[in-house]
C-alpha cells in the first residue's frame, strides 16, 4: 500500500517536472516568436497548386480554401511590410479560387493586392476574368474589372465592356449604371476611381481594418489629386492658347472656362461626410485619429449641415451601405482652383514652365512639393559646383564652367539664382535661407 | 423487424460506452467553436468560414466515428464469443447485420445531431453578437446622434452575451427540428445529405468487419472513403486520357486499360461527391430580393442512389456473414 502511494507520488513529481520543463521551453520559444519579424513566408504555391490541392483536399476543398485565404491575408500584410513581392500572393489567390470557385471576395481582394498594390494589373484582371463568368449573377467582379481597365490601365474600350457586363448582373445596385455612364466621358475615370476607393475605405471601416483604411484613404487622395490636376492642366492649356504666354502663378488660371462650374470630389467634404455620419451612427470616428495627418480640415459649415432626411446613417448601420450618399456628398460644383486633398494648396512649378522635356503634369505642384523640389535642385547644383571646385582647386568663375552650357533652369518659385564665384555659394532669391 | 430493432438499440448502447466516440465528439465541438474565433481573422466572409468548417467537421467526424466504432462491432462479438448466444436464438444472420448497421447509424446520427446543434448555436451566437447589434442593445438613442447607455454598460454587455448564448443554444436545438433563419437556411438538408453519405461508409465498415480484422477493416474503409471522394476526379482523368488520344477508339496499351479500369471502377465505388452539398449551402441559388439566403434543392436522385447503394452493400455483407464459420 505504502509502496503504491510512494510510486504515485514519484510519478506525480516526475510528471510535474517534465511538464513544467516543457512549458518553460515553450515559453522561451514563444518569446522568440514575438521577437521575429512579423512575416516569414515558409512555403510557396505554384501555378498548378490549385488542381493538385483540389484532389488532395478530398471534398474538403472549401475548408482548404478558407485556411489558404487566412494565410493570404497574413501574406498580404507581411509582404506589404517587407519585400512587397506580390507574385507568390497571386499564386495563392489563384489556388484559393480553384479550390473555392465562388469565393467572390478572393477575386476582388486578390485583384486589389496584385493590381492596386503590386502594380500587376494584367494579372489582377486575369483573376477577375476567371471569376466573372463563374459568378454570373454578381456585379462586383466585372465592376472591379471596369475600374482596373479604366482607372489603372486607361483602356476605355475594355472598361466599357466590363461596365456593360456589370450593369446586366442580377444584384447590380442602382448606382452601377450611373458609374458606368461616366465611362462615356473622359473625366469618368475619376468618378470611378474615387467611388471605388470610397467603397474600399468603408469596407475597411466595417472590418475595423486600419491598414486597409490607410491604403484606401491614400488612394482617395491620389484619385482626387489626379482629378484636380486634370482640370488644372486643361486650364493651363486654355490659358496658353488664349494669351500666348505662360501663367506666372496658379491664380492666373482661375478665370479659364474649364474652371467654371465644374464638378469634382473634395477631400474636406468627404471628411465632413464621414465625421457627421460617424456621430449619427454612434461610432468613435469616421477617420481614425492616426490617419488624420495631412488631410484638409472640414469646414465648420460642412460639419454643421444636417444629414439628408433619406440618410441611412443610423446606429447599427454598415458603413458600406452609405457608399452612395457619401459619394454624392463629397462631390462639389465649384469655380476656381480646386482644394488640394493633401491639406496644402496647388501652385505652379516654374521650373517646368515652358521646359520642352518636362511632363506637363509636373507644372502643377503643391506647395510642400515645390519646396522639396527646390531643396533637391539646390542640393544637386551645389554638389556639381563642389565637384568642379575640387577639380579646379578654386570655385568656378561661372556656372557655365560647371554645366558646359548656359545655366537656364528656372527657379521653381519664379525667383532668380545667385552665384558668388568668390565663395562658390549658390542660392535662390525666393528662399535665400535654403 | 423487432429483432433488428432490439439488436440496433443494443448496439447503440454498446457504442455510446466507447470512449473514442467522446474524444471525437469533443474534438469536433472544439473545431466548431474554434471556427467562430478564426472567422474574426478574415477580413471578409466570416460566416462562410464558420459554415465551411462546421459542415466539414460534422461530415469528417461522422466518418471517423463510422470507422473507429464500426469496424469493432462485428469483430467484438466474434472475439468475445458473444455471437454464439445470438446465433443460437431465432435470429437470422442478415437481421444481425442489419441490427448492427442501424445501431451504428443511430450512434452516428445522434452525434451528428449534437454537432449540428453546436454548429447552429455558434452561427446564431456569432450573428447576434455582431459589434453593431451589441452596441444597439446596450445604448439607446435619446436624440438624433446622441446616445446614452442603458444601465451599466459593462453589466449590460455580459448580460446581453449570456442571453444570446442561451437563445443561440435554444435556436440551435430548434433548427435541428425544422426552424431556420437566413443564416441557417437549408443547412439541415446539407447535413442530411452528409448523413446519407455516411450511411454508405457505415455499410462498408460493417461489410469489411464481417470478414477481416478491425485494423484491416479500418484501412479498407478509409480507402473506400478516399476512392469515393475522388470518384469524379478519377473519371475526369480517364476522360482526359481519351481526349488527349483524340477519342477512346485511339487509346492503346496501358492507357486503354487505365481508361476502362477507371470507367468500370468508378461505376462500382460509391460516389460520395453526390452527397456533398456544402458548396450549395454557401453559394446556392438565391432570389434577387433575398441574396443572402441560399437554397439547397433536395437531390432526389442522390437520395435514391444512396439508399439503393446501402441496401446493396448490406446484402453483400449479409451474404458473406451467412457463409462465415464461427469456429
Amino acid at each position: 500500500m505504502r509502496r503504491s502511494i510512494l510510486q504515485t507520488i514519484v510519478l506525480f513529481v516526475l510528471f510535474v517536472s517534465f511538464f513544467a520543463t516543457a512549458v518553460v521551453i515553450q515559453h522561451k520559444n514563444l518569446e522568440k516568436v514575438k521577437l521575429n519579424p512579423p512575416f516569414v513566408e515558409t512555403w510557396m504555391l505554384s501555378g498548378r497548386s490549385g488542381e493538385l490541392l483540389k484532389v488532395l483536399a478530398l471534398r474538403y476543398d472549401l475548408v482548404a480554401a478558407d485556411f489558404l485565404w487566412l494565410r493570404a491575408i497574413q501574406s498580404f500584410g507581411g509582404r506589404g511590410m517587407t519585400n512587397r513581392d506580390w507574385k507568390p500572393v497571386y499564386n495563392m489567390f489563384d489556388t484559393i479560387t480553384e479550390l473555392d470557385p465562388y469565393f467572390e471576395t478572393a477575386y476582388t481582394f486578390g485583384n486589389m493586392v496584385i493590381g492596386d498594390e503590386g502594380g500587376r494589373q494584367r494579372e489582377g484582371l486575369g483573376l477577375l476574368n476567371k471569376g466573372m463568368f463563374r459568378l454570373v449573377r454578381q456585379y462586383r467582379i466585372p465592376f472591379e474589372g471596369m475600374y482596373v481597365a479604366h482607372w489603372q490601365m486607361g483602356d476605355t474600350n475594355l472598361a466599357r465592356w466590363y461596365g456593360r457586363v456589370a450593369m446586366k448582373r442580377q444584384d447590380a445596385p442602382n448606382w452601377v449604371p450611373r458609374v458606368v455612364a461616366y465611362i462615356e466621358v473622359k473625366s469618368g475615370a475619376y468618378y470611378i476611381g474615387f467611388d471605388r476607393f470610397v467603397a474600399n475605405y468603408l469596407q475597411g471601416l466595417d472590418a475595423n481594418d486600419l491598414p486597409m483604411q490607410q491604403i484606401a484613404l491614400g488612394k482617395i487622395q491620389e484619385a482626387i489629386d489626379r482629378w484636380n490636376e486634370d482640370y488644372l492642366i486643361r486650364a493651363f492649356d486654355e490659358y496658353t492658347s488664349k494669351t500666348g504666354s505662360l501663367p506666372r502663378q496658379i491664380e492666373d488660371l482661375t478665370s479659364m472656362p474649364v474652371l467654371q462650374e465644374y464638378e469634382v470630389a473634395r477631400m474636406s467634404k468627404f471628411v465632413a461626410a464621414l465625421e457627421k455620419r460617424a456621430r449619427a451612427m454612434n461610432r468613435e470616428y469616421g477617420i481614425h485619429p492616426d490617419l488624420r495627418k495631412g488631410l484638409p480640415e472640414p469646414s465648420a459649415e460642412d460639419l454643421k449641415m444636417p444629414l439628408p432626411a433619406d440618410s441611412l446613417a443610423k446606429p447599427g448601420a454598415k458603413w458600406e451601405d452609405l457608399r452612395n450618399e457619401i459619394f454624392r456628398e463629397s462631390l462639389v460644383k465649384q469655380s476656381g482652383i480646386p482644394e488640394d486633398p493633401y491639406g496644402t494648396r496647388y501652385v505652379i512649378n516654374q521650373t517646368f514652365l515652358g521646359y520642352p522635356f518636362g511632363k506637363k503634369e509636373d507644372i502643377i505642384a503643391r506647395e510642400s512639393e515645390r519646396n522639396e523640389f527646390l531643396k533637391n535642385l539646390l542640393a544637386g547644383i551645389r554638389t556639381s559646383i563642389q565637384e568642379r571646385t575640387q577639380m579646379l582647386g578654386k570655385p568656378p568663375e561661372s556656372l557655365r564652367e560647371v554645366f558646359y552650357t548656359d545655366f537656364n533652369t528656372t527657379e521653381p518659385y519664379g525667383g532668380a539664382w545667385q552665384y558668388d564665384p568668390r565663395s562658390g555659394n549658390f542660392r535662390s532669391t525666393s528662399h535665400p535661407d535654403l | 423487424m423487432l429483432k433488428v430493432l432490439a439488436i440496433a438499440l443494443n448496439t447503440f448502447k454498446e457504442a455510446v460506452r466507447n470512449k473514442v466516440l467522446y474524444f471525437l465528439l469533443i474534438f469536433a465541438l472544439l473545431i466548431m467553436g474554434f471556427s467562430g474565433v478564426i472567422s474574426d481573422l478574415s477580413i471578409a466572409a466570416p460566416e462562410k468560414l464558420i459554415k465551411d468548417l462546421g459542415l466539414a467537421a460534422i461530415d469528417f467526424f461522422g466518418f471517423l466515428i463510422a470507422v473507429f466504432v464500426g469496424v469493432y462491432l462485428v469483430y467484438t462479438e466474434l472475439d468475445k464469443r458473444t455471437i454464439y448466444t445470438i446465433v443460437s436464438k431465432p435470429i437470422d444472420r442478415y437481421q444481425f447485420i442489419l441490427g448492427k448497421f442501424f445501431g451504428l447509424l443511430i450512434t452516428i446520427y445522434v452525434n451528428m445531431l449534437i454537432m449540428s446543434i453546436f454548429f447552429f448555436a455558434v452561427l446564431y451566437f456569432r450573428d447576434a453578437t455582431d459589434f453593431d447589434k451589441v452596441m444597439k442593445a446596450i445604448y439607446r438613442e435619446v436624440a438624433p446622434g446622441q446616445f446614452e447607455p442603458i444601465g451599466n454598460p459593462q453589466i449590460q454587455y455580459y448580460l446581453y452575451h449570456f442571453k444570446q448564448f442561451i437563445l443561440a443554444v435554444g435556436k440551435g436545438v430548434a433548427t435541428v427540428f425544422g426552424y431556420s433563419e437566413p443564416i441557417t437556411h437549408h443547412l439541415m438538408r446539407v447535413i442530411g445529405m452528409s448523413a446519407l453519405g455516411l450511411a454508405i461508409i457505415t455499410s462498408f465498415a460493417i461489410l469489411y468487419s464481417t470478414f477481416s480484422t478491425p485494423t484491416l477493416s479500418a484501412v479498407f474503409t478509409f480507402l473506400t472513403w478516399i476512392i469515393g471522394s475522388l470518384c469524379e476526379d478519377i473519371l475526369r482523368y480517364a476522360e482526359r486520357l481519351a481526349q488527349k488520344a483524340g477519342g477512346v477508339e485511339n487509346l492503346v496499351g496501358p492507357d486503354l486499360i487505365k481508361y476502362w479500369f477507371a470507367q468500370v471502377a468508378m461505376h462500382i465505388v460509391p460516389n460520395l461527391a453526390l452527397f456533398d452539398k456544402r458548396m450549395e449551402a454557401v453559394y446556392g441559388p438565391w432570389e434577387v430580393s433575398t441574396p443572402n439566403i441560399h437554397n439547397v434543392p433536395i437531390d432526389w436522385v442522390a437520395v435514391a442512389y444512396g439508399l439503393v447503394y446501402v441496401a446493396g452493400v448490406l446484402c453483400l455483407a449479409s451474404m458473406i456473414f451467412n457463409r462465415r464459420n464461427f469456429k
